[in-house]
């Protein structure tokens, strides 16, 4: 539209050949502004929710740090385990509360940073030694049942990011008390990982799946690179990095574009450092593989255009 | 009254919640102290200078407790580092307050050879038990503000010129009289407890 008198001219025509009044158009311009002060300040809301939430942790934090040598048994089980609780609860009693939804995530953090906190605190308070494995075991398991069901009953993504990530938490270390190597507990966890956010990715929680695409995908890369490094099955790892790409286009995944793209790259630049780093080649070798890093990272931005937009 | 509470739930939990988490954090620290009696012991503690004062010496000087006596002997500094004197801290149960015992050091102290004891005349009538709980069951429990992932993770450990005494729940902390940045919680070494 040329001016701005041509385009009232048209909406004019259209109210004229629709027989709409200029009531109707009012209403549809005030839903049209109600929406956007709604949508300003759910955006300041959560900004505020998310400051408040620091402060509260911090304030928390110093408190317990600056006092935590005069504290007694009881003292320090209350400070950390009890104010977890009571953050937790608050939490779930804003996530019912349409005014107070965007403090939920916050708190719902926090509560997860202090409430296995203070279940090691107590542990620790009231054991006379032992295997640290258990005692994680326990707070994980704790916590994971606590998230899981809190999940279940308000179906809320930010309870099913803090139940997989003690999920997580407590697979690890269970692998370790069994003593699985590192590169295996790496492996596995990183494949489980993966397949649980493909698994979200069709359910309305499909949120939470980008931060552990990341996780998951540098677990599995890594912890493969790790148990077939100076095998004979070493270069199976480009075949795998490359999997990672073309999974990423079939789940539309950015994220484990990217960390497929990086895991590839890594191994392209650690082996020809390991092969020919002494080798009169070396100089072209590394123009080559600087020519072949320009392309891959041409190839993953074509492919993210091309499959994920 | 119950039609307002209902309608703001979330600000009578936020309020309520923290409240009583505090309650029971002050319930758990106070009770403890107000059933529990004060300490009835003085307590010795050395503090070792190394690397932090110019108290620095030839020599090393042990600190220990033979037969309930404070003994400081003179063992050799390593050749490649400067010893030290240490200085010592008494604490007065009545006034709840540190003093220090001075150490006479001469020029001639200087000579003494390994093995050599230097009297301190403060502390020569002192009876003194190394056990670190005292007669009153009151316990040193030392500097803890390091003693956890916890305090290594919200940033603890500031109280480096204090340390704290314990029974049944009560938790004293006793600070030492200076606010000198240099302290080193490593550094503050529990001798004994003054028995008579």
């Amino acid at each position: 539209m040329a001016t701005k008198d041509e385009a009232l001219e048209k909406i004019l025509a259209i109210m004229h050949s629709q027989n709409l009044t200029v009531e109707d158009v009012e209403a549809v311009v005030d839903t049209s502004r109600r929406q956007l002060s709604d949508h300003r300040s759910r955006f300041l809301s959560g900004i505020l929710g998310l400051l408040g939430g620091v402060f509260v942790f911090s304030g928390i934090s110093i408190f317990i740090a600056l006092n935590w040598d005069v504290m007694n048994t009881a003292a320090r089980i209350i400070s950390t385990l009890g104010s977890g609780l009571a953050v937790f609860i608050i939490a779930l009693v804003a996530a019912e509360d349409e005014r107070y939804v965007k403090a939920r995530v916050p708190l719902y953090l926090i509560a997860s940073a202090l409430q296995p906190t203070g279940i090691l605190v107590a542990i620790d308070e009231f054991s006379s030694g032992g295997d640290w494995h258990h005692a994680v075991l326990i707070t994980a398991a704790l916590m994971t049942f606590q998230q899981a069901t809190a999940f279940w009953q308000k179906r809320d993504s930010v309870l099913l990011f803090t139940s997989i990530f003690f999920l997580i938490w407590f697979s690890a270390v269970l692998l370790d008390l069994f003593g699985a190597d590192e590169g295996f507990i790496a492996l596995f966890l990183g494949s489980c990982i993966l397949a649980m956010c493909i698994a979200i990715e069709r359910t309305p929680y499909r949120g939470v799946t980008s931060f552990w695409y990341f996780m998951g995908g540098f677990a599995f890369f890594g912890g493969l690179f790790t148990l077939i490094q100076h095998t004979v099955i070493e270069l199976l790892f480009i075949s795998a990095a490359c999997g990672g790409v073309i999974l990423s286009t079939y789940i539309r995944s950015r994220i484990l574009l990217f960390v497929s793209t990086v895991a590839l790259l890594g191994y392209i630049s650690y082996f020809t450092s390991e092969h020919f780093v002494d080798s009169f080649g070396w100089p072209i070798v590394l123009m080559f593989l600087g020519l072949v890093l320009i392309g891959l990272s041409s190839a993953a931005l074509r492919v993210s255009r091309r499959y994920m937009t | 009254m119950k039609a307002l509470f209902r309608q703001n739930m979330m600000l009578v939990v936020s309020v309520a919640l923290p409240l009583l988490v505090v309650i029971m954090f002050a319930a758990a620290s106070i009770l403890p102290r107000l059933y529990t009696a004060p300490p009835e012991h003085d307590l010795i503690l050395a503090y070792d200078t190394r690397g932090v004062t110019r108290r620095e010496a030839p020599f090393n000087v042990q600190l220990s407790v033979v037969d309930n006596r404070v003994v400081a002997r003179v063992s050799k500094a390593k050749e490649s580092s400067h010893g030290s004197i240490p200085r010592i801290y008494r604490y007065t149960h009545e006034t709840k307050s540190f003093h220090e015992i001075s150490v006479p050091f001469t020029e001639g102290t200087y000579q003494l050879s390994a093995g050599a004891v230097i009297p301190i005349p403060e502390l020569e009538a002192v009876r003194v038990t190394s056990d670190l709980r005292a007669p009153d069951g009151y316990e040193f429990r030392g500097n803890e503000s390091d003693s956890g992932f916890l305090s290594e993770l919200f940033g603890g450990g500031n109280n480096l010129n204090s340390v704290t005494i314990a029974k049944d729940g009560a938790i004293v902390r006793l600070r030492l009289p200076t606010t000198d940045s240099l302290y080193r919680r490593y550094n503050i070494k529990f001798i004994g407890w003054v028995i008579d």
